[in-house]
């Protein structure tokens, strides 16, 4: 079931971007920029990447080279026997006599990076980052599957909640319902009960036990092929809904069909955030709406844009993003309502449907 | 017990910073948040300064009734700016030399605190976090139990015609249920000549009547990881050879456990393995380190390999994993967990 990955696209349209940018090559040693552009999943300090405008070359240690074989013909790979890879990159560099290097100031550390500032390396800016932004259609194609994967386990486990279980107990039936579906990790998991859903970012507890009557919060996702889903359900556990929880939970409902409603290419993401923001302000809860309103999935969890008061990018079609107001009374209880959406042209798809 | 009580790893810290002639330090990485603070930040959403007097915190609004009950030694403050915020607090308070982290540091980041005359430092808090207190070995142990048991469960549970992910997925179920949050790393579960990889992706690959099999996984537990690999020939029909290989990886494995003690160059501990395989005749074959440091980070120093300068000392929690990997043919990996203790190895990858 996998999917036909396009990293052969990515690099040959990225080398048209260094050429527009007027860079001989670019630099970079961080394995979600590595990832995206070579399917091949690598840790930290396993490779580093070169690329001009007209070839790409791995710098990797002898035990990664097998790694490197979703990349075979697009992506050369040098077997560095001795001195750092970053060393060897940069002697690569200057027997090609490349004299403009760029590379993203904050994707390296302070040692590497002043290593390649006093090597002359220049600053990119955010080439990569833009580029990744606007997903390919494999990367569409894997996004979704998260999606499907998070919100067909969702709908299973469910039903299976009972008073009485731990969230710890409800976190693993999840777990367990997303992997057997096809996911390879599960980067967060969180299941609150009563006071613990007024926690945005909640540990599940192994013995905070589900009551009769209960406010309950579930903010998951899985990584698929490496792509991430994420979506957030809010309910309360039993028949007597106390009417303020209705309330919160209304208004919040309301943010988020505003902000869905309101996404579409060309849209400032502040103005996003604005959508949701303004419903929840104008009820009068807008000091417990203290988070951003949603933010870009991808090969990261947390990926850009962000939709929040302060965001100065604009959405892009074929663009991932998540909606997600909320509202919480500290003590008490919290509301959130997320799903993922890929915006298009005249606005937008939800993937994680239930 | 005084809530103000300020933890060990905190006294420690600030011994560091006495040591290494600083008057500050400045803390980004959020593991490192985590070990001091026991409070789970994503990256990039919190900023700590330690000094002699205080340790600031500056994150995200909606981390703040939450700072102020799990870490309340603390000061903590909404703030969007926090770096900025840093460095004009470091002049409030009259800071001369603040250190920071150059390794972990990002560059544009590691620019703004130079100019601001803050100092670039060794990973200060990877030293400490090299040395395990006795909570934290308990941890890993905790963390090591669930993956061995995991091992125990689902190897009677496995059968021909299952594939690598069908194995793969139970393993991570049962340690899921029994108190994982998640994997220290991907689950590799691998069959036959795939075994021969020591970074095969767990796939689709059936399970034949005679084949061999090869688990390498572990899990996190309270923060901390697990790591244990375990190598077997499914069927009746164990080729001589890789009976051969597997007897020796395991003398290498013994061996290299034995080495393990205070005061021990983690270079012996891959030599004393090494030896044994490069004595069998498959020295080529054995393409990696024998083992690596663990904690927070499925790999962390110190490493057992020859590149590594480093010494043993009690608190080290690494594995010894030696193996021999025939291409397209099969392997052996054998690798356990162990805590450096005043004695020697304690395996922790057990019942």
């Amino acid at each position: 079931m996998s999917v036909k990955d396009l990293s052969k696209e990515r690099v040959k349209d990225f080398k048209r971007l260094l050429k527009q940018a007027g860079l001989e090559a670019y630099f970079t040693a961080a394995p979600v920029e590595m990832r995206y552009l070579s399917g091949v999943e690598l840790s930290e300090g396993e490779a580093v990447l070169l690329v001009t405008p007209r070839k790409a070359c791995f710098f990797t240690r002898t035990m990664i080279v097998p790694k490197m074989a979703p990349a075979t013909g697009f992506i050369s790979v040098k077997d560095v026997t001795s001195g750092t890879l970053a060393q060897a990159a940069l002697q690569f560099v200057r027997q090609a006599g490349l004299k403009t290097v760029g590379f993203a100031q904050d994707k390296v550390n302070f040692l590497l990076g002043r290593q390649l500032a006093q090597e002359g390396f220049v600053s990119a800016g955010a080439i990569l980052d833009e580029m990744r932004l606007v997903k390919y259609p494999d990367e569409i194609a894997k996004l979704k599957t998260a999606c499907r994967i998070a919100s067909e386990a969702f709908k299973e486990v469910k039903p299976q909640i009972k008073t009485g279980m731990t969230e710890h107990a409800v976190a693993a039936l999840l777990a367990g319902a997303m992997l057997r579906r096809g996911a390879e990790a599960i980067p967060f998991n969180i299941v609150c009960f009563g006071e613990n859903t007024a926690d945005a970012h909640h540990t599940a507890s192994k013995t905070r036990k589900l009551k009769k009557n209960e406010a309950v919060l579930m903010d998951f996702g899985c990584q698929y092929e490496g792509y991430n889903s994420d979506m957030t359900r809010s309910w309360w556990h039993g028949d007597n809904p106390p009417a303020q929880y209705e309330q919160i939970w209304n208004i919040t409902h309301a943010a988020y069909q505003a902000c869905a409603k309101s996404l579409r290419a060309g849209l400032p993401c502040r103005e996003a955030d604005a959508a949701a923001r303004r419903i929840i302000e104008a009820a009068g809860f807008g000091k417990e709406f203290f988070h951003s309103t949603g933010h870009g999935v991808g090969l990261q969890v947390h990926d850009g844009p962000l939709l929040g008061p302060r965001s100065v990018q604009e959405l892009e079609a074929n663009s991932p993003v998540t909606v997600e107001p909320g509202i919480y009374f500290a003590g008490k209880w919290g509301v959130r309502l997320e799903d993922t959406f890929l915006v298009t042209a005249g606005g937008s798809k939800k993937l994680t449907k239930n | 017990m005084n809530k103000k009580q300020i933890p060990q790893k905190i006294t420690l810290l600030r011994k560091l910073i006495k040591k290494n002639g600083l008057d500050g330090f400045l803390i980004t990485d959020n593991l490192d948040q985590f070990y001091l603070g026991g409070f789970y930040f994503y990256p990039h959403e919190a900023v700590f300064l330690v000094t002699s007097k205080d340790i600031f915190c500056w994150t995200r609004e909606l981390y703040l009734t939450d700072v102020a009950v799990r870490a309340p030694f603390m000061t903590a403050f909404a703030d969007e700016d926090r770096l900025n915020t840093a460095v004009k607090q470091a002049r409030k308070c009259g800071l001369k030399k603040v250190g920071f982290d150059a390794a972990k540091e990002g560059y544009a980041a590691g620019c703004l605190l130079a100019k601001n005359g803050f100092v670039e430092c060794p990973s200060l808090i990877s030293q400490l976090r090299e040395v395990k207190d006795e909570s934290e070995v308990k941890i890993i142990r905790d963390a090591c139990r669930i993956a061995y048991n995991a091992y125990e469960y689902v190897k009677p549970l496995i059968k021909t015609g299952m594939t690598e992910l069908d194995v793969a997925a139970e393993l991570e179920k049962y340690m899921r249920t029994h108190g994982a949050t998640t994997t220290s790393f991907y689950t590799i579960v691998g069959f036959g000549e795939d075994c021969a990889n020591p970074h095969h992706v767990t796939g689709s690959r059936k399970l034949k009547a005679e084949d061999c099999i090869l688990m390498d996984f572990g899990c996190v537990y309270k923060g901390y990881c697990s790591d244990i690999t375990r190598s077997w020939w499914h069927g009746k029909k164990e080729p001589a050879e890789y009976k051969k290989i597997w007897q020796l990886v395991d003398k290498a494995r013994k061996a290299g456990i034995k080495a393990v003690k205070p005061g021990m160059a983690t270079r012996e501990v891959d030599n004393t393995a090494r030896n044994i395989i490069k004595a069998g005749g498959y020295g080529a074959y054995f393409t990696h380190g024998t083992g690596h440091g663990m904690g927070m980070e499925n790999h962390e120093a110190p490493y057992n390999n020859q590149e590594s300068d480093a010494i043993l000392t009690q608190g080290n929690i690494v594995t010894v994993e030696p193996g021999i990997y025939l291409p397209g043919k099969y392997g052996v990996r054998l690798e356990d967990t162990v805590a450096v203790s005043k004695t020697g190895a304690k395996i922790l990858t057990k019942k």
